[in-house]
């Protein structure tokens, strides 16, 4: 459905969105529908359609979107890179997620490893369709301990105990052990894992490191793939690691004062990219709503000449053209910031803003969507169910609503009045 | 014109890149603190060093030391390392100008990493409002109270200053150790950046 950007897109970016939401519409949303009605064990075979539509994205390179040119990747305005999002968001919330942490391991490493670990990992990654990234945070015992721990009081962090997977040096090698837990996305079809640890005999989570391990590794085993609620076209998986030895150059950010502002910044990443994930899963929702709404009579009448309807299309479209706004902006200071300048100090508290409104908008909407679809909203036969699924799934997936308002809130009160980025957060832990 | 890392042409080209780079000026108008980066010996300087003009380079560096200075290696590992090479750290009898640096360099070949671990170059660099005002060796227990200090070895500076990497990725990488006000340090990124980039600019032999 054709809509009025605000932003008045150039013709290069017009191009852009067109070819990106042909490619939603025709391959995305069409195997994503596919997968998610497939049992766990399945959407992980060899000729799973998962493999096949990760190859056409990894082909039309929007893999490379995030690494800067010079490094390989393909030279993107922040707007550009909000377009391909939100167009893929649109066609699926997994495929799209999917995308977003294959790009993590080898990005970081593009930005922050050394050469040796570019030309053994980036290159290959950058160059082939069957290397495939995930992103290992969460914990059986941390859910999204390590989204918040960095600004939380130390007392607190204590009592969360110690890291389920721990790294400790061995000459010039790292040992890993451990085990992240079952909602680790795309892991069970990832070939490598950028994997947050903590260092073995440190105090807690915090005292980490984040290092890319390959999941052909001896030691690592990978779990069932778990069956869930949605977001099932991105199989999500644990990993087990058992005395897993990976080179040095393979951390890419070691422990100490830097580990934590990469923790920061990632998230502020990561956040702008699930944010346009998210309004993406919003105005499907809203249009498949708008599209049903003119058609189905009720009362004698279109839907839509109802005005509780009208009440509440417009509140839809409300949303989805603030969360726009709002997460471009903030995607487009976090990253000049962290992608062009280099500097890395984006703001927490605007990216985290980003993705925590984008993620309540797109579940408040797709659920007004099903609400126009009355009980055909319920059954399998409209995807607006699987919308509503994704985006129930999008309040905890990369960190819950909860845990983000929290962390984000902590900035707001610690920061507001600064025009930059506060690292007072970092050096408190490295005082204690 | 391409010169050798570490030397004295190397000092005095960056002095002329960062004083006369706008750009710098411009990102680095606010920037008040002095930098001591030390470089520690290590294997690959060893090898490096055989070579006659990188060795001289590291000794035209030893020579900006003001003599009275010199007394400050007494018992350390430079001094070690010298005294290997058949140099000793005398006012009185050296010309570190007048040294067969061919000779020396075949000296070098002798050298193990052990018999001189610990030996280091200091550079002190004091950036202010956009410009870099000074730039010299500092003898061992010399500028100890710069604001921040970056520490690594031989090979990994050469990464550094040959543009092979960038101060961030090896400092995240835990490559070089940053020490000081890291909170200054990040509100003032870009020029640190800027100063990097222009430290990498330098062809270097």
């Amino acid at each position: 459905m054709n809509f009025l950007d605000l932003e008045e897109l150039s013709e290069e970016e017009k191009l852009l969105k067109n070819e990106v939401h042909r490619f939603a519409q025709e391959v995305v949303r069409p195997a994503s529908i596919e997968l998610d009605r497939m049992p766990a064990e399945d959407r992980i075979k060899p000729d799973s359609p998962f493999f096949k539509v990760m190859k056409q994205m990894k082909k039309l390179g929007y893999h490379k979107i995030m690494v800067p040119p010079q490094k390989g990747g393909i030279a993107m305005t922040p707007l550009q890179r909000c377009i391909i999002f939100e167009e893929l968001g649109w066609g699926s919330l997994g495929f799209a997620t999917a995308l977003g942490v294959d790009m993590i391991p080898f990005t970081a490493a593009a930005l922050f490893g050394g050469d040796q670990v570019y030309q053994d990992l980036v290159v290959p990654w950058l160059e082939r369709d069957d290397y495939h990234g995930c992103w290992g945070v969460t914990e059986p015992e941390h859910g999204s301990d390590y989204l918040i721990a960095i600004r939380e009081e130390k007392e607190t962090v204590e009592r969360m105990g110690r890291g389920n997977v721990l790294a400790e040096k061995d000459g010039d090698e790292w040992v890993i052990t451990g085990q992240k837990s079952a909602w680790v996305s795309s892991a069970p079809v990832a070939t490598h894992c950028g994997l947050h640890a903590q260092v073995k005999g440190e105090k807690s989570i915090v005292n980490g490191l984040f290092c890319i391990v390959p999941l052909n590794s001896k030691g690592v085993r990978k779990g069932k793939p778990a069956e869930m609620l949605g977001m099932r076209d991105d199989p999500q998986g644990e990993l087990f690691f058992d005395c897993v030895r990976i080179p040095e150059h393979y951390v890419i950010v070691a422990p100490g004062f830097f580990y934590g502002v990469f923790c920061d910044q990632l998230l502020c990443l990561t956040s702008c990219g699930v944010g346009a994930f998210s309004v993406g899963l919003a105005r499907a929702a809203f249009e498949e709503a708008l599209k049903y709404a003119r058609e189905r009579i009720q009362g004698g009448v279109p839907l839509v000449k109802h005005k509780n309807i009208k009440l509440k299309l417009y509140e839809m479209f409300e949303k989805v053209e603030t969360a726009r706004t709002y997460v471009r902006k903030a995607t487009e200071y976090t990253h000049r910031k962290i992608l062009e300048l280099g500097t890395n100090d984006a703001s927490p508290r605007h990216a985290r803003a980003a993705q925590i409104y984008a993620k309540k908008i797109a579940f408040e909407v797709a659920n007004d969507a099903l609400q126009i679809f009355g009980a055909y909203g319920l059954s399998k036969e409209f995807i607006i169910e699987k919308f509503f699924r994704d985006a129930r799934a999008l309040q905890i997936e990369d960190g819950t609503v909860e845990v983000l308002s929290l962390e984000a809130g902590e900035d707001v009160i610690e920061n507001y009045e600064k025009d930059y980025y506060d690292v007072g957060h970092i050096n408190r832990w490295l005082e204690t | 014109m391409a010169v050798v890392f570490p030397s004295k042409e190397w000092m005095d080209e960056l002095l002329k890149k960062v004083n006369s780079d706008e750009q710098y000026r411009k990102v680095a108008a606010n920037w008040e603190g002095d930098f001591l980066c030390t470089v520690t010996l290590d294997s690959e300087a060893l090898k490096d060093f055989q070579n006659p003009e990188k060795l001289a380079g590291f000794i035209s560096m030893l020579a900006t030391i003001p003599k009275e200075k010199w007394a400050s290696f007494k018992g350390r590992a430079e001094e070690r390392l010298l005294s290997k090479l058949g140099i000793e750290l005398d006012p009185k009898k050296v010309d570190l100008a007048k040294l067969n640096v061919n000779e020396l360099a075949k000296k070098m070949a002798g050298v193990k990493l052990e018999e001189v671990q610990g030996a280091s170059i200091n550079l002190w660099m004091d950036f202010w409002h956009g410009q870099l005002r000074n730039l010299e060796v500092a003898v061992p227990g010399e500028k100890g109270n710069a604001r921040f200090k970056l520490i690594g070895p031989y090979s990994v500076y050469k990464q550094l200053v040959g543009g092979k990497a960038d101060a961030i990725t090896l400092i995240v990488g835990g490559k070089l150790k940053l020490q000081g006000d890291m909170g200054y340090m990040m509100r003032n990124m870009a020029a640190v950046r800027r100063f990097t980039e222009l430290m990498a600019s330098i062809p270097i032999k």
